[in-house]
């Protein structure tokens, strides 16, 4: 019996839109719908279709009754002709099969402002996590220049380093992402040309980038542990 | 949430006050905006949503609970404040043509 379900990890950043838009329509042309969107999308089986997928961010100011207004914009979608999937943390996924439909956002500069606002309280957070670790960074710099041995290290001050190196990479691969997008988009807007924002490829190399991150980290805590049994 | 000044309208805020001054709703006012723009302005409902909330806010339509003609609840229409704002860009855009016309006429 084959399988009705899937899970794949889908993260997308706010600048991943078409990213998004374009993994979901291919999915659904090899058979498989999304059910759920998260960090780790759920699919099920269907018939391979073309669809039209778009990934939307619902980003509000502060004081707006959140769930009602996001109730009011899936029923507007609804009534033209997008229905609502799914959500996850401000990013709404809506689906149609019908290529009359007009795009749910026509108004690129409206686009460009709620990507630009989920995007930067991310990109401030990630700038904080690598803070947390400075000062073994800095301690295991400074034990190097002393002349200490490499193997006493290795119980905390490498692992320290090396968190806080995985972490800068993070940080300045998506704020660098983000940046070049945001110039980029600005660019297109003020030419009245379409904005362009990340496509699987671009998205897969950055992700990669990511990946050696987490290897770094994975890779520190081991060497923790090797340190101590040391 | 603070209001912001509408003293200018982008082209699609104009041609959705321009529908609005009949009551209709969100799928409504949709297509009367492409044929008042004669097939040329599509609105997608997502930025048609946020500029009605604008509006809304800033008093220039209100909302209603009765059924437009198709039937569906939540109809807006304009109100008194949007109609003297529609008026001023109106006036303010056949300035700009008039203003243009002598210019273009020597373009020819």
């Amino acid at each position: 019996m084959s399988k009705q379900t899937l899970k794949r990890i889908t993260v997308f950043d706010s600048t991943d839109l078409t990213a998004a838009e374009e993994y979901f329509t291919k999915m659904a042309e090899s058979g498989w719908m999304l059910n759920k969107f998260g960090p780790v999308s759920e699919f099920t089986r269907c018939e391979p279709q073309k669809l039209r997928f778009s990934v939307q961010i619902l980003y509000f100011e502060r004081g707006t009754d959140y769930e009602k207004t996001v109730k009011g914009y899936t029923e507007l979608c609804g009534e033209a002709g997008w229905r609502s999937v799914s959500s996850y943390a401000g990013m709404h996924v809506f689906v149609t099969g019908r290529d009359d439909v007009p795009e749910i956002v026509t108004d690129p500069l409206e686009r460009i402002k709620a990507v630009t606002k989920q995007s930067r309280a991310g990109v401030i957070l990630l700038w904080i996590l690598p803070l947390l670790f400075i000062a073994g960074a800095a301690q295991f710099i400074l034990s190097i220049a002393e002349g200490k041995s490499f193997a006493s290290l290795l119980a905390l001050e490498f692992p320290l380093a090396l968190c806080f190196a995985a972490l800068l990479l993070f940080a300045v691969t998506k704020t660098a992402s983000f940046l070049k997008w945001r110039r980029a988009a600005r660019r297109s807007a003020a030419s009245n040309m379409p904005i362009r924002y990340y496509y699987l490829r671009g998205m897969r190399l950055r992700r990669a980038l990511i990946y050696v991150g987490f290897g770094l980290m994975a890779a520190a805590g081991l060497l923790s542990l090797v340190g101590v049994c040391i | 949430m603070p209001r912001e000044s509408l003293s200018t309208l982008t082209e699609p805020m104009y041609y959705v006050l321009l529908a609005l001054t009949e009551p209709l709703c969100g799928i409504e006012i949709m297509e009367r905006v492409k044929e008042l723009s004669h097939g040329r302005l599509a609105i997608g409902p997502g930025t048609l949503y946020t500029m009605l909330a604008k509006f809304e806010d800033n008093g220039i339509i209100s909302q209603t609970d009765e059924r437009g003609s198709s039937g569906k609840r939540k109809t807006y229409s304009i109100t008194v404040r949007g109609v003297e704002l529609l008026k001023q860009e109106y006036r303010r855009l056949k300035r700009q043509a008039e203003d243009g016309k002598a210019v273009m006429e020597e373009l020819k």
